[in-house]
C-alpha cells in the first residue's frame, strides 16, 4: 500500500536532509512557491485533508478562515504537543522524518501568507526537539527558510518551542497561552485563533500529521489524495497501535480501513492467544467500543462516530479478556484529574472527584449509588467548560460504566478489590 | 454608539454593542449569579456559575464573556439553566471545607448565598477532600486559606491589572491549584487589601478584621474616606451597640475611585478613634463650655480662626460667615505624609493627606498659612497644629498637643456634611457613629458664634 507519510526506512539516517531529498523531499516546496497562495489553499481544500490531531476539522477550510488583511504578524503553529494517551504517531514522525513536517509547514506558511511558524513540541520529547531543530537548521542552510525563501522575496521563519509537561497545552488556546509564556490555561472562544492568536496576531494551528501530509498533496494533487480513504474521510491516517496486541507500532492505513483487518493484519491480532474485550480506537478520550462493536467498524471519522465512538487522534488500543475495565477507567481518570488545568470549576473538581470514586470502587468500597452518580457527574461536566478536557473524561466514563456496567457492579456487590492482573499466566 | 436589540427573560432591551449579557442583565436588575466576574476588572469566565441559555446556541454560555448580538434571546432561568447552575454549585462545594463556623466570610459569603438561592442539595461527595495550606501570611494585611479558595482568580487579576504589582499567581493545576506569591514577593502593595474585599469566599481575610466581629452584628454606612484628598467612596461597617467601626471597605464611585481604595484609608477610622477629647478643657473656674466660649468670643475685639484642611464644607461655610463678620482666617498644615507608606502615586493616593483642601479653597479662597502669630483671640478648628499661642481655644475631636483650652467636637466619622476632592468632585460625608453626649458638631459651635440671618 502506498505510504504517503511513512515512506522512510527507519533503520537508516532518515531524518537528515540528504535522505529526505533522496526521497523527493522539498520538490513540493519548490512547486508551491510558484503557485498563488489562494490556489494552494484551494488545492488543500479540494484534497479533503482533515485535521489529524483529533478533531478532524477540514484543514483547507481552516486555512480559508485565515485573514489576509491585518496589521499584525501572522503565525502558523504546529501542534506537536502529542499527549493523548495511546498516541505516539507525531513522535514517530518527528523523530524519523522531521523534514516532512518542516516542508509541510513552510508550504503552509506560503499558502497562508504567514510570517513565522512555531512548532510547539511537548516537553518530554527531547529527541523530537533535537531532530526538529536539526531539520530546521538544515532548511535554513538550504534557503528553504529565512528572509528570502527560494528567491521569492518572502521572509518565512520557523522556531521550536518546548512545552513543560502539560496535556492541556495540546488544546490550541492553551498552547497559545503557553507559547506566550503564560500558564497553559485555555482561552474562551470566541475570539478564535484565526482572529486573535499568539501575540495578538491571527494564528492557524495544525497538527504535525496534517502538516506532514501537505507536501505529498502538492506533488500529487487533490484527486490522487482522494483516491485513498472514503469520500468524507479522504487520504491516509497514522495509527499508533498499542495494548494487548502482537505488533504494537505506528501504521499508516487509508481511512475507511476495516478495524478487524487492522487488528489482525497490521497489529498481528490480540496477543498470547487471548480474546479481544474492548477497543479504544482513537486515544483515551473517545468512547470505548466493546469487541463486538469494534470488529464491525471502519477506521474513519464517520463510521466510528456513527457507532458511538470517534476516530480522534488514532491512538488505537486493544484490551484483552483479562483486563479489568474498572482498573482501566481508573487509570484513565487519574490521567485527566492530573492534567486538568484547574481553571474552570466543573473540570477541576469533577475530574478529581470521579477519580476518587473509581479508586474506591476498584478497592471494593463502592456503593450502589456510585455508578449512577458517576454518570450524572460526567453529564454535569459536559458542555459547561472552557475546553473539552472535561468532555474527554466524561465520554470514557459514560461509555465504560454503560457498556461494562457488570464489572463495576461486581466490584460493588462482592466488596472485593479488583484482582491485579498477572501477566505471566 | 451602536445598539442591538435583545431579549432577556422575555424583556425586550436595546443595549450598547459590545456589552456582555451579564452587564445587560444587571443594568435591568436581573440577577445572574457570578464569582469570578467583577465589574471593575476584565472578565475571566472560569467559575461557570453565570451560565445562561441563549436560544440557538448549542450549549449554555457564560454571560460574563458573551457579548450581546442583535436578535439574541437569553434565558437566565428555566430548567436547563437551573440544572447547569446546580451542577456547577455542586462542583464548587466538592472540595470546599465547611469552615463556616470559623470563617469570617459567613454571612456575606457568595457560596452560602448562592447555595441557598440556587442549589439546596445534600452533598454526594463521600471522598476525602483535597487539603491545602490554611493559614498563609500573604502580606502584612492579608491572610490566605488555600482550601477555601475557589480559584476564581479575582485576586490574581487584581494584582495583575489594577495594582499592576503581580505578586499573586496560580500554582499547580487541577484540584491542587493554589493561589501563591511570586517567588520572593510579599503582598504588600498599597492596594493589597482590595483582594479581601473582592474575594467571594473566606480565602482572603484582613488580618485586622479576622475573628473580630460576625458580619451580621455590623451595620453598613456609606461615606467618604478622610485619608487623603482623593476622598474615595467607602462603606464603614460598624457595630451600633459598641459604637465602633470594625471595618472599612471600598464603595463604587466611577468618577472618584472606581471600585477600589488604598490600604491606608482603611485604617483611618481606627486612627481617628485614638486620643479622643471627650470633655472640655476649660480655664480654672469655668464649668460651662458654651457660655464661656461665647463670652470669650464676644469679649475679644480681634479674632483669628485657624482651620485645618480636614473639615467638611459646611464648617468652611460657617468660617466664611465669621470672616465676613470681621475675623481673620488662617489654614493650618493638617496631616503631612510622615505616617504614610506611600506619599503619592498615579492611581488613587494623593500626597495631600487631608480630605477637603479643595473644599476649603472653593469656599474660603486663598487663605494664608498659619504661622503661629496672630492678634486677638485664636480659635483653632480640627487637629492641633502644635503652635497655638497661650489663651487659644481649640475645637477638636482629639486631645490638644499643648496647654490650651479645648472643646470636643465630632470627628469625621460622626459628622454629616460634604467634602470636595482634589478633582473638585463633591461627595457626602455621612455619620457612621454617634458622638458621645458632650460632643457637639463643629458647625453647631461655629453657628452659635455667628448665626446666619435666618438662624439668629
Amino acid at each position: 500500500m502506498t505510504q504517503i507519510l511513512l515512506d522512510f526506512d527507519p533503520t537508516g539516517n532518515c531524518w537528515s536532509m540528504e535522505d529526505y531529498k533522496k526521497r523527493g523531499g522539498y520538490t513540493a516546496l519548490e512547486k508551491a512557491v510558484k503557485m498563488d497562495p489562494v490556489e494552494l489553499r484551494e488545492l488543500v481544500k479540494a484534497s479533503g485533508l482533515r485535521g489529524r490531531g483529533g478533531a478532524g476539522f477540514p484543514t483547507g477550510l481552516k486555512w480559508s478562515f485565515f485573514p489576509q488583511e491585518t496589521p499584525y504578524p501572522k503565525y502558523l503553529c504546529v501542534n506537536a504537543d502529542e499527549s493523548e494517551p495511546g498516541t505516539f504517531k507525531d513522535r514517530y514522525l518527528m523523530e524519523y522524518d522531521p523534514h516532512k513536517m518542516v516542508e509541510g509547514a513552510i508550504i503552509a506558511l506560503w499558502a497562508l501568507h504567514a510570517d513565522a511558524c512555531y512548532i510547539y513540541i511537548r516537553g518530554e520529547f527531547d529527541l523530537c526537539e533535537t531532530r526538529t531543530w536539526q531539520a530546521i537548521e538544515e532548511a535554513y542552510a538550504a534557503g528553504y527558510l529565512g528572509d528570502n525563501v527560494l528567491g521569492t522575496g518572502r521572509a518565512m521563519h520557523m522556531y521550536v518551542h518546548k512545552g513543560a509537561g502539560a496535556y492541556i497545552c495540546g488544546e490550541e488556546t492553551a498552547l497559545m497561552e503557553s507559547l506566550e509564556g503564560k500558564k497553559g490555561q485555555p482561552r474562551i472562544k470566541p475570539p478564535f485563533p484565526a482572529v486573535v492568536g499568539i501575540f495578538g496576531g491571527p494564528t492557524t494551528i495544525n497538527n504535525v500529521e496534517s502538516v506532514a501530509a501537505v507536501p505529498w498533496i502538492v506533488n500529487n494533487g487533490a484527486d490522487a489524495y482522494r483516491a485513498f480513504g472514503t469520500e468524507k474521510s479522504p487520504g491516509t491516517k497514522l495509527f499508533s497501535a498499542s495494548g494487548h496486541i502482537e505488533k504494537p507500532g505506528v501504521y499508516e492505513v487509508p481511512l475507511g480501513y476495516p478495524l478487524k483487518d487492522f487488528l489482525e493484519k497490521e497489529c498481528g491480532g490480540v496477543w498470547r492467544g487471548k480474546q479481544l474485550k474492548a477497543v479504544i480506537p482513537g486515544g483515551s478520550s473517545v468512547p470505548v467500543l466493546t469487541a463486538e462493536e469494534a470488529l464491525d467498524c471502519m477506521l474513519d471519522y464517520e463510521d466510528l462516530a456513527e457507532k458511538g465512538s470517534m476516530l480522534g487522534s488514532g491512538g488505537f488500543m486493544a484490551l484483552d479478556e483479562d483486563t479489568s475495565m474498572v482498573t482501566a477507567l481508573r487509570v484513565l481518570a487519574h490521567f485527566y484529574a492530573d492534567e486538568s488545568c484547574g481553571q474552570c470549576t466543573p473540570c477541576r473538581e469533577g475530574t478529581g472527584w470521579i477519580y476518587k470514586v473509581l479508586v474506591r470502587i476498584e478497592q471494593g468500597l463502592g456503593s450502589w449509588e456510585d455508578l449512577d452518580m458517576l454518570l450524572q457527574t460526567a453529564d454535569n461536566m459536559t458542555g459547561k467548560t472552557i475546553c473539552p478536557l472535561a468532555d474527554a473524561l466524561a465520554m470514557p466514563v459514560q461509555s465504560y460504566v454503560t457498556k461494562f456496567r457488570d464489572e463495576f457492579e461486581e466490584c460493588i456487590r462482592t466488596g472485593r478489590p479488583v484482582a491485579p492482573r498477572t501477566y505471566f499466566s | 454608539m451602536s445598539t442591538v436589540k435583545i431579549k432577556i427573560d422575555g424583556q425586550e432591551l436595546e443595549v450598547a454593542a459590545g456589552t456582555t449579557i451579564i452587564q445587560a442583565a444587571h443594568e435591568q436588575g436581573i440577577n445572574i449569579p457570578y464569582y469570578c466576574y467583577h465589574p471593575g476588572m476584565v472578565p475571566d469566565g472560569n467559575c461557570r456559575v453565570c451560565l445562561v441559555e441563549v436560544e440557538k446556541a448549542p450549549k449554555l454560555v457564560v454571560s460574563c464573556k458573551t457579548p450581546v448580538a442583535d436578535g439574541m434571546v437569553v434565558h437566565t432561568g428555566g430548567e436547563k439553566v437551573e440544572e447547569g447552575r446546580k451542577g456547577v454549585m455542586e462542583f464548587m462545594l466538592v472540595n470546599h471545607p465547611i469552615d463556616c463556623p470559623v470563617c469570617d466570610q459567613a454571612g456575606e459569603c457568595k457560596l452560602q448565598d448562592y447555595y441557598f438561592d440556587y442549589d439546596l442539595q445534600d452533598s454526594r461527595f463521600k471522598e476525602s477532600k483535597v487539603h491545602k495550606r490554611k493559614v498563609v501570611e500573604l502580606g502584612p494585611n492579608v491572610m490566605f486559606d488555600a482550601e477555601r479558595c475557589i480559584m476564581c482568580s479575582r485576586c490574581v487579576r487584581f494584582c495583575r491589572d489594577v495594582s499592576e504589582t503581580n505578586e499573586l499567581g496560580l500554582f499547580n493545576r487541577g484540584d491542587r491549584t493554589e493561589i501563591g506569591l511570586a517567588p520572593g514577593a510579599t503582598l504588600d502593595n498599597p492596594y493589597a487589601m482590595n483582594v479581601v474585599d473582592i474575594c467571594p469566599v473566606g480565602a482572603l481575610t484582613s488580618r485586622q478584621f479576622r475573628f473580630q466581629k460576625r458580619v451580621w452584628f455590623l451595620e453598613e454606612q456609606a461615606s467618604t474616606c478622610p485619608g487623603c484628598a482623593r476622598g474615595c467612596a467607602i462603606k464603614a461597617d460598624f457595630d451600633p451597640a459598641q459604637n465602633r467601626v470594625y471595618r472599612i471597605r471600598a464603595a463604587k464611585d466611577l468618577d472618584v475611585n472606581g471600585y477600589w481604595m488604598c490600604d491606608d484609608g482603611r485604617f483611618t477610622a481606627a486612627r481617628d478613634a485614638e486620643n479622643r477629647l471627650l470633655q472640655a478643657i476649660l480655664p480654672a473656674g469655668e464649668t460651662n463650655a458654651a457660655t464661656w466660649l461665647l463670652e470669650s468670643w464676644q469679649a475679644a475685639d480681634k479674632h483669628t480662626i485657624v482651620v485645618d484642611p480636614g473639615q467638611t464644607n459646611e464648617v468652611y461655610e460657617r468660617v466664611a460667615r465669621l470672616r465676613d463678620a470681621g475675623a481673620e482666617v488662617r489654614v493650618s498644615e493638617g496631616l503631612g505624609t510622615a505616617a504614610y507608606a506611600v506619599e503619592e502615586d498615579d492611581f488613587l493616593i494623593s500626597a495631600d493627606k487631608n480630605p477637603n483642601r479643595a473644599g476649603l479653597q472653593a469656599i474660603l479662597g486663598e487663605v494664608p498659612a498659619w504661622d503661629g502669630k496672630a492678634e486677638g483671640l485664636v480659635l483653632a478648628i480640627g487637629r492641633d497644629p502644635g503652635n497655638l499661642p497661650a489663651g487659644a481655644i481649640l475645637l477638636s475631636p482629639w486631645l490638644p498637643a499643648s496647654a490650651v483650652s479645648a472643646i470636643p467636637i465630632a470627628s469625621w466619622w460622626e459628622t454629616d456634611g460634604t467634602s470636595t476632592n482634589l478633582d473638585g468632585i463633591s461627595r457626602s460625608v455621612q455619620a457612621v457613629l454617634e458622638p458621645t453626649a458632650d460632643v457637639l458638631q463643629a458647625c453647631s459651635w461655629l453657628g452659635r458664634l455667628q448665626p446666619a440671618e435666618d438662624e439668629a
